[in-house]
């Protein structure tokens, strides 16, 4: 069991984050909805930016404070920026030329390759994708990285974007477009604090009707639950507030 | 048949790179397109060349570093080297 702390966290979702928990399942996916566009980065600069990096950096920098933009960063995110890599796959497969812009945004650590180029920062990045239990494993690398890389606090984000195109087909409520920022650190304030747990699962995985890292606002982050758990096909991640008067 | 190359290859670069803030007017023929002029980068001159390649078939290339670098040193130096490709390319 690990003990950790959440300084500060942002959502972004296209959703009314008005409305109470139980309507969530409900709600249906708005017909029209932008991307985000990130603060403080220059237009000329954004042009670099695909669509999935947009949404990281936008929740991101929204989480973090602009008098400090240096954190370890990881990125978590079930599929990362699938829809353009298949699009790179498909020129590839009929022998077309690649865009190369296209290319590099379809590497899974870019989001927050260019947040480090942007805002020069040197501190070390990792992005992970491990489909439905990304929210867990997301958590379990910035644990590590609080831990080898000891005096500083990490960004996390988990991010994804719905499916299109020719993966349209595999889309379902579970791939809803958001983008959680969360800087997770050592603080000791027990408002704060967390206790973390992984361990292996074989069990009967629960289905998920929204994106974990959405049911884990909801309901543990930004709700009343002293508890969260999140089981998947192989790996079970609980969460658990240190204190009743916990508030992130 | 130059000017009119020209300012296809200004749209290009404005649509291919995602220029929002830029016309084609505000692009001069001897303006260097990278570093100090539009402030383009190595990523941008790859993907101008793949765009040139799709557009009129002609694959940017010199016969050393410097060459290639020169090719993207303007509007005009691009312009002259395209039409002189695609002339050849008829001729042959």
């Amino acid at each position: 069991m690990i003990t950790l702390a959440i300084k500060s966290f942002y959502l972004w979702t296209p959703f009314s984050l008005i409305e109470p928990i139980r309507d969530v399942y409900s709600l249906p996916q708005p017909e029209k909805w932008e991307i985000p566009s990130p603060d403080f980065i220059d237009k000329k600069k954004q042009r670099k930016l695909n669509d999935f990096s947009k949404l990281v950096l936008h929740s991101a920098i929204k989480c973090s404070a602009p008098e400090n933009r240096s954190y370890i960063t990881v990125l978590s995110s079930r599929n990362g920026d699938i829809n353009n890599a298949l699009k790179v796959l498909q020129d590839i497969v009929k022998d077309e030329l690649i865009s190369p812009q296209m290319f590099v945004n379809s590497v899974l650590n870019m989001p927050f390759a260019h947040y480090s180029i942007f805002f020069q920062n040197n501190l070390p990045s990792s992005a992970i994708s491990t489909n439905e239990s990304s929210l867990g494993y997301g958590f379990l690398e910035a644990a590590l990285n609080l831990k080898r890389f000891n005096g500083n606090d990490v960004l996390l984000t988990c991010a994804d974007l719905p499916l299109d195109g020719d993966l349209e087909s595999y889309s379902d409520t579970s791939y809803l477009p958001y983008s959680l920022s969360m800087i997770i650190s050592n603080d000791d304030n027990q408002n704060k604090r967390f206790c973390f747990e992984y361990e292996p699962y074989t069990g009967q995985k629960k289905q998920n009707q929204i994106p974990d890292a959405l049911e884990f606002y909801f309901h543990f982050l930004n709700g009343s639950n002293d508890t969260f758990i999140s089981e998947t096909s192989d790996s079970r991640f609980t969460w658990k507030k240190q204190s009743p008067v916990c508030n992130f | 048949m130059n000017d009119k190359l020209k300012n296809e290859l200004k749209e290009l670069i404005i649509s291919e790179l995602a220029l929002e803030d830029v016309s084609v007017d505000d692009i001069r023929d001897d303006q260097p397109i990278f570093n100090e002029g539009l402030g383009l980068d190595s990523i941008d001159a790859l993907e101008l060349g793949v765009a040139i390649q799709k557009k009129y078939g002609v694959k940017l290339k010199g016969k050393s570093d410097e060459e290639v670098k020169s090719l993207f040193s303007s509007i005009d130096s691009l312009a002259d080297f395209i039409s002189k490709s695609l002339n050849q390319a008829t001729s042959l």
